[in-house]
């Protein structure tokens, strides 16, 4: 009797809560994401000593196999693999996250204002948004960071300005379903004006899903952005990210001289952090959005 | 259904445009000149080039001729290889490029079908979980690692493929294995996804209590609504095949569309860079509307025609 009580008195989020600890694979993603996080952070702390320094150069110990004192081998300067895939962490990690920040901003603003405005103004703002899907969008962010000086900002810019579309249009469907529901039309009566109807009664509604296609959106960057810098279009004095790795390592790896760890070791990191953000998102989706 | 293909081509026109402006003002837009490379290049040769190009006249002139060109279905003169025009060049390259992607793309059904039909079948299992898991996983690894260990291993540990270049039928297997990893992955899971559903109605009963046997209710009785969102899902593949194909063509040195871009950009070869944007643009466009109408023809509940 109680215990049905209790199930009636739980919050959504205790729900969704309770749901997301119940998936084995979101909650292993979600700790290896976390330890990613705080290996990438604390990283430049224990340089010289538990790591090597990931620019330092002992041309004398380059391509040298996985060994105790550089566990996944040097790479052709002498430089530790294993410090240089962590530093790479860092910076892959930031460009996702920063440039998410960006598909969040511009997409939930697009998306809450074409789905509250609804009528013609919603009618061209998503024409637009269609429009938009069917450029080749990669190739113009290709051309743009070919052909002018290379900045972070830009960088940012452009992945984020790639990824916007599928934000504003799960947002602006939140929204247009949400308007009509009684909560709205009763802070309505009470004199709430629109924006503080999308911002307070809205977009907190919205949030679930926003939080899981942010979560989903994140990998997708992070596979551009070492897509990009794989093809050679990296900010100049950036420093190295996965991509840059594997396309030095690419570079050096032939027939002779088969230095399989400088492919296989920062290839896995950046595969695993994909597969755990992938998983996440999952978990994410199914914890706050069961249908 | 002709109105609405009628409609969609038309749609083509404004969208190219859009690429063929947007484009033409980044590559122009940007700074630095396509023949700064050049070694020792005197004032006046260089005059002479930027005459001989039109790149001294203003930018709206200079685009309205290339505009202009455009329409009548030329894309202009590359500034890499001085003798060439720009439809040559992609003449030569897109059939590769379609070679290898069509490749691909076979591959991606003839083995995500099956994959998600079994998993369906043998839903909750083992085997349904090891396919899944194995699809998670092409999905994940990104192209450029999955090619170069595909390179490291079967090139050079067990040499049984080329490397690089375009020779034989073998040079091609592992770029389009590559380029189909993620494809077969996500038609396993679309396919396992609406078997699921399909398998479990009530017709599929019938066929079973008629005494057909597995492999013609799954593969005949199933698949014929199961296939139905793989079908919608062939235009996103074959543009994601196409972007793809990008960095495999990179990697491999394959002498297609994308390689073509790349280089394009990297040597501020304006009209080459605008061309190729232009031929997956349109490529693009003419794939997602073969795939609606297939979409329309495999279910006879679409309709395209407006209602009256």
């Amino acid at each position: 009797m109680t215990g049905k009580n209790e199930r009636a008195m739980r919050s959504p989020l205790e729900q969704a809560r309770r749901r997301f600890a119940k998936n084995r694979a979101a909650l292993a993603a979600c700790l290896f994401l976390l330890l990613l996080v705080v290996v990438a952070a604390t990283s430049p702390l224990f340089q010289g000593g538990l790591l090597c320094d990931p620019a330092a150069q002992d041309l004398s110990a380059a391509l040298r196999p996985p060994s105790a004192s550089h566990p996944f081998g040097t790479d052709a300067l002498g430089r530790d693999v294993l410090a240089r895939t962590i530093a790479g962490a860092r910076i892959s990690l930031l460009v996702g996250l920063l440039a998410t920040l960006v598909t969040l901003v511009i997409g939930v603003a697009y998306g809450s204002i074409a789905g509250f405005a609804g009528g013609a103004a919603d009618t061209i703002m998503m024409r637009a948004v269609d429009v938009l899907y069917t450029l080749p969008f990669i190739f113009f962010v290709i051309l743009l960071l070919s052909l002018f000086e290379r900045s972070f900002l830009m960088l940012f810019a452009a992945l984020g300005a790639v990824q916007w579309l599928t934000m504003a249009r799960m947002v602006r469907g939140q929204i247009l379903s949400l308007k009509e529901r009684d909560f709205v039309s009763a802070a309505r009566a009470v004199g709430a004006g629109p924006i503080r109807i999308v911002s307070r009664h809205l977009l907190p509604n919205a949030l679930g899903i926003v939080i899981v296609y942010a979560t989903l959106t994140v990998p997708v960057i992070i596979l551009q952005e070492s897509f990009l810098s794989f093809l050679g279009l990296t900010v100049p004095g950036q420093e190295h990210s996965w991509g840059t790795l594997l396309s030095e390592a690419v570079e050096c790896v032939n027939p002779v001289n088969i230095s399989w760890w400088l492919i296989v070791f920062p290839g896995s990191a950046l595969t695993a952090t994909l597969l755990a953000l992938n998983f996440l998102g999952d978990g994410l989706r199914n914890a706050l959005d069961p249908r | 259904m002709t109105a609405y293909i009628a409609r969609r081509v038309l749609l083509f026109v404004p969208v190219l445009l859009c690429i063929a402006v947007l484009s033409f003002f980044l590559v122009r837009g940007a700074p630095g000149s396509p023949f700064s490379s050049e070694k020792n290049i005197s004032e006046e040769t260089l005059v002479a080039l930027n005459a001989e190009y039109g790149f001294d006249k203003p930018l709206p002139v200079q685009l309205g001729m290339y505009l202009r060109n455009l329409a009548r279905g030329n894309l202009g003169r590359s500034l890499h290889y001085r003798d060439r025009t720009v439809n040559d060049i992609i003449g030569q390259a897109l059939p590769v490029s379609v070679k290898l992607g069509l490749f691909a793309l076979i591959i991606s059904l003839a083995a995500g079908v099956p994959l998600g039909v079994v998993s369906a079948w043998r839903s909750n299992t083992a085997i349904d979980y090891a396919a899944m898991t194995v699809a998670l996983i092409g999905i994940s690894v990104p192209s450029f690692v999955l090619a170069s260990l595909l390179v490291l291993v079967f090139c050079f540990l067990v040499p049984l493929f080329p490397a690089v270049g375009m020779g034989g039928p073998l040079s091609m297997v592992l770029p389009a294995a590559t380029l189909s990893a993620p494809f077969i992955a996500y038609v396993s899971r679309i396919t396992r996804g609406s078997m699921l559903e399909t398998l479990s109605q009530e017709y599929i009963q019938t066929a079973r209590a008629k005494g057909a046997s597995t492999v013609s209710v799954l593969f005949t009785h199933g698949l014929k609504n199961g296939i139905i969102p793989v079908i919608t899902f062939l235009g996103p593949a074959t543009a994601g095949i196409l972007t793809g194909s990008v960095v495999v063509e990179k990697i491999f040195a394959i002498p297609g569309l994308g390689i073509n871009f790349i280089h394009s950009a990297l040597h501020r070869d304006y009209f080459l860079a605008i061309g190729c944007a232009l031929v997956y643009g349109a490529l693009l466009m003419t794939l997602n509307l073969v795939s609606d109408i297939l979409y329309g023809v495999v279910d006879p509940r679409i309709s395209y025609d407006r209602k009256k």
